[in-house]
């Protein structure tokens, strides 16, 4: 039960810190939050920015887990406190929501919401799902503990790998849940199926009330009728292989929240460029989403520039700017194509890491 | 592309069904037909861009010679199906003004999704759950098995598929027998593909363990040994307890569903292929290290017999029990059968000096026509615990009667040299030094042996894992800051192996009484041997 209790406590200290870091890219890149919710999923995708620059770097030089965690623990902390002075001041602004006079209808559809949210992280976290990714992702995880090193080991097999697998390790996000069950003493299955799902459902369940923001004028109502509908959709439409599945089944991968928490965040972002909402503010945000891709999921590796180069080829046209568009789309997608070239070039056996 | 036909393909898969496609299509033109032009205008410029660069066979195809075609239906997560249809919902529902209305329009429409839903996913996922790791209770109590049975670290355990699915989720203190790829493949290809298969070794295994086939005793057998397969988990329902047993394997216990069994294997042959560019054909080699044989020896002081009968009875056992004297009896008498160029024992071959113990040693060595070489080490001549040779020299001299005494040993093999540093645990000798200089400079590659190991330049995994795992937190390395830390003959030795031009190929150790592997440098992998008195032998190719 102590394992459970932390975890809850972990999910709650995450999306604190989401949150707060959410200020970061409002304080360095001047990117603007209509709402709380706006603010913990930039901070979401910043925090696996930053902590993909200190990860990545250490377990390509194969530095252990317990270095790792002890530089991880001391920069959360640093980010954290930094990043909270100027979110206590900004804090007026950003709940002025919740201190509107809310008509007793629009709560009532709110703390429905709500309830309906936390009916989907109980039914996702208490998923007995057991695959071959899920016995290689947890594996990994295990591997990294009893070891000290990341991705020396095959997760499936626990054999010894002889190179690093970039294909895993160019992506921050299983080694960010490994340091905390290493400074937490949780057991990577609990990890997984506890924190990784319960985020998962969280964090997609706040894309979605934000699209419902932003499609239906900022009506908190509508936004919140849209979200109990997609999750009775998503419950319904729940097979195999659908993003129903990765959502509730899945939600500890990283191709969970490719699906469920990225790639939406990325057509949320989308629809504020073309929604014309503060243009450059909604450019700003798409901007972070796409370079927090890869380190979120390796599955947005490909995906996300994919969706950029339709967009922005829709956009074009939409906007008759040529140049303008093609420039901030490549922005956005310089930090994937630099990973595809690392990864291609690792799958071509140019970059081996030897382990 | 070959595994889909189609793109339609991948989106059937993977977005669900038919029916979700036509929702899908539907709340599209639904969409469509309520905006405005300029967003109308935009949504199908978005779409035809999507058909044009993304979802077509041409596009799929030509992504699947980047990605792995598996990996193609991420591409289908950028069109949000469920979003799409909640939103036509939405729109839907705000052009019907009753509020009753809105309501039989809501429960047809989930009337219509639950006439249409035939899967059984959802309602295999409404499960109350059965412990917190939400795992099969046979996982939990085979895991708590094997970890009290155990005698090495990390065993290597053949199980069925649906235990593989979650075993190592829970303890990854083992490694698979079967494995991913084998058992996928077993799925498409059935356990019937003999030597024609991809993967003969595992066949018979699991063709046991997921059908309860009687296999014959020396496949088996055979198969077991070649994977190296220390406990196998198999179904109650096989019925197969009085099969196994009459095959010698030991029950270790069982769960709700299945019966844990040892296998009796008296060695695992690992095995390590070092790659020598330019060099045509392979030689092969066996390499024997820690063994810390004890013989029956009434010269042990009286204080020390408890301490000496632990370390024979408790301490060095393999596996199945045996001490590292039948052990060496055993092994002795198969070592010519591997047709090796040669054989390396590796030091601690004896746990201490005393006449019952070489003796025992030298009868070993006498049965073999393979030639070798014997790197001694600190307990090769350690006088500890009797009352006989009591001093260095004396202790030599007993171990030059075993076998040939050298500083250094220097095998040539034409394209390559094979040289053993004899006594690692002390510091190198001078004469051994400028032996080494010698090889060293004669342009060959070199593969070293050396009983202690050396500590990577590039990588501490090896120092850290060393002192962890050591009682005193020391690492029992050769280097800086380790327990052996070189004098001036020795570090100049240790510069001429670490040297970007170095000769050397290849480093193989014992000492810790694990296995590992590491890069000593960016161009030298040292390769840190499993003991024999835990049943191990390194099978080392060397070549082509």
């Amino acid at each position: 039960m102590l394992q459970i209790a932390l975890c809850m406590l972990l999910v709650g200290i995450l999306l604190a810190a989401f949150w707060t870091w959410g200020m970061i890219p409002r304080v360095l890149l001047g990117v603007k939050y209509d709402t709380g919710l706006q603010q913990l999923l930039m901070g979401f995708f910043c925090y696996f920015l930053i902590f993909q620059c200190v990860a990545v770097p250490m377990v390509l030089l194969k530095q252990s887990v317990a270095a790792l965690s002890i530089v991880w623990l001391v920069l959360f902390f640093v980010i954290t406190v930094a990043a909270a002075l100027p979110a206590y001041k900004e804090h007026r602004g950003i709940c002025g929501f919740w201190r509107e006079k809310v008509e007793w209808g629009t709560a009532i559809i709110v703390c429905a919401a709500c309830l309906a949210v936390a009916l989907a992280v109980l039914f996702s976290v208490v998923q007995e799902y057991n695959g071959w990714d899920c016995a290689f992702y947890i594996g990994t995880m295990n591997d990294a503990l009893r070891t000290d090193h990341f991705y020396f080991f095959d997760g499936n097999t626990g054999e010894q790998m002889e190179t690093l697998n970039l294909r895993y390790a160019l992506s921050g996000y299983y080694v960010h849940f490994i340091l905390w069950c290493r400074l937490l003493h949780i057991e990577a299955r609990i990890m997984a199926f506890y924190v990784m799902r319960s985020l998962c459902v969280l964090l997609a369940s706040a894309v979605v009330y934000l699209m419902g923001k932003r499609l239906f004028s900022d009506s908190p109502r509508k936004a919140c009728c849209l979200l109990l509908l997609w999750l009775m959709i998503h419950l319904l439409w729940m097979e195999y292989h659908t993003t129903s599945y990765f959502l509730f089944a899945r939600g500890y991968e990283a191709k969970g929240y490719c699906a469920n928490v990225v790639l939406p965040m990325l057509l949320y972002g989308i629809l504020g460029v073309f929604q014309e909402r503060d243009i450059q503010n909604s450019w700003k945000q798409l901007a972070l989403v796409a370079w927090a891709s890869v380190p979120v999921s390796m599955s947005a590796l490909v995906t996300v520039p994919a969706a950029l180069a339709v967009f922005g080829l829709a956009y074009m046209i939409r906007s008759r700017s040529f140049w303008p568009v093609i420039g901030k789309c490549v922005l956005c997608v310089i930090p994937n194509l630099c990973y595809v070239l690392i990864y291609f070039l690792h799958v071509r056996g140019i970059i081996e890491i030897g382990v | 592309m070959t595994l889909y036909d189609s793109v339609f393909d991948i989106l059937r898969e993977y977005g669900g069904s038919y029916f979700w496609l036509l929702m899908l299509a539907f709340s599209i033109i639904f969409i469509l037909s309520q905006k405005e032009k300029k967003n109308r205008i935009t949504i199908l410029w978005v779409l035809a861009f999507s058909i044009l660069c993304l979802y077509n066979d041409y596009a799929m195809g030509f992504m699947g010679k980047f990605v792995e075609e598996a990996t193609l239906y991420r591409f289908f997560w950028l069109v949000p199906v469920s979003l799409i249809c909640a939103y036509a919902l939405m729109l839907l529902l705000g052009k019907i003004r009753p509020a009753l209305g809105k309501l039989a329009v809501l429960l047809l429409f989930f009337a219509i999704v639950l006439c249409n839903y035939s899967s059984n996913v959802a309602s295999s996922m409404l499960k109350v759950p059965t412990n917190k790791y939400m795992i099969s209770e046979d996982v939990l109590q085979a895991a708590w098995l094997i970890d009290q049975d155990k005698t090495t670290e990390v065993p290597k355990v053949a199980m069925p598929m649906e235990l593989e699915l979650s075993y190592r989720t829970y303890d990854a203190d083992i490694t698979m027998g079967i494995g991913r790829k084998a058992y996928r493949y077993f799925e498409r290809h059935g356990y019937n593909m003999g030597d024609k298969g991809k993967y003969p070794k595992q066949e018979v295994l699991a063709r046991m363990i997921s059908t309860g086939s009687r296999e014959a005793p020396k496949d088996l057998s055979d198969s077991t040994k070649e994977l190296g397969i220390d406990y196998c988990i198999l179904s109650k329902e096989w019925a197969l307890r009085d099969f196994l047993q009459d095959n010698q394997w030991v029950p270790v216990g069982e769960t709700d569903r299945f019966e844990i069994y040892r296998i009796p294997r008296e060695t695992v042959a690992d095995a390590i292929h070092i790659p020598l560019e330019g060099v045509k054909g392979v030689r092969k080699f066996l390499i024997v290290n820690d063994l810390h044989l004890i013989a029956s020896d009434d010269t042990v002081e009286p204080e020390y017999q408890d301490t000496v009968q632990s370390r024979r009875n408790e301490m060095f056992l393999t596996p199945q029990g045996i001490t590292s004297k039948e052990y060496w009896n055993k092994l002795t008498p198969t070592m010519d059968d591997y047709g090796a160029d040669g054989v390396i024992f590796c030091g601690d071959m004896i746990d201490y000096v005393s006449e019952a113990n070489t003796r025992e040693l030298k009868k070993g060595l006498e049965q073999m026509q393979t030639p070798y070489i014997y790197l001694r080490a600190d307990h090769d001549l350690g006088t500890w615990y009797t009352n006989g040779k009591k001093n260095k020299d004396d202790a030599l001299a007993l171990q030059r009667e075993v076998a040939e005494y050298q500083d250094v040993f220097v095998m040539d093999y034409k394209d390559f040299f094979l040289v053993g540093w004899n006594n690692s645990t002390s510091q190198m000798s001078p004469g051994g030094l400028s032996l080494m200089k010698r090889v060293f400079s004669q342009g060959k590659p070199v593969i070293l042996a050396t009983h202690v190991p050396l500590n990577s330049k590039v990588d501490d995994s090896l120092y850290q894992l060393a002192k962890q795992r050591d009682g005193q937190n020391r690492a029992k390395l050769w280097g800086e800051g380790c327990l052996y830390e070189p004098d001036e003959v020795t570090e100049e030795f240790l510069k001429m192996v670490y040297a970007a031009d170095s000769p050397v190929k290849g480093v193989l150790s014992g000492h810790l009484h694990w296995k590992y592997t590491v890069s000593l440098t960016d161009n030298i992998k040292e390769y840190v041997l499993a003991p024999a008195f835990a049943g191990n032998i390194t099978i080392l190719t060397v070549g082509g």
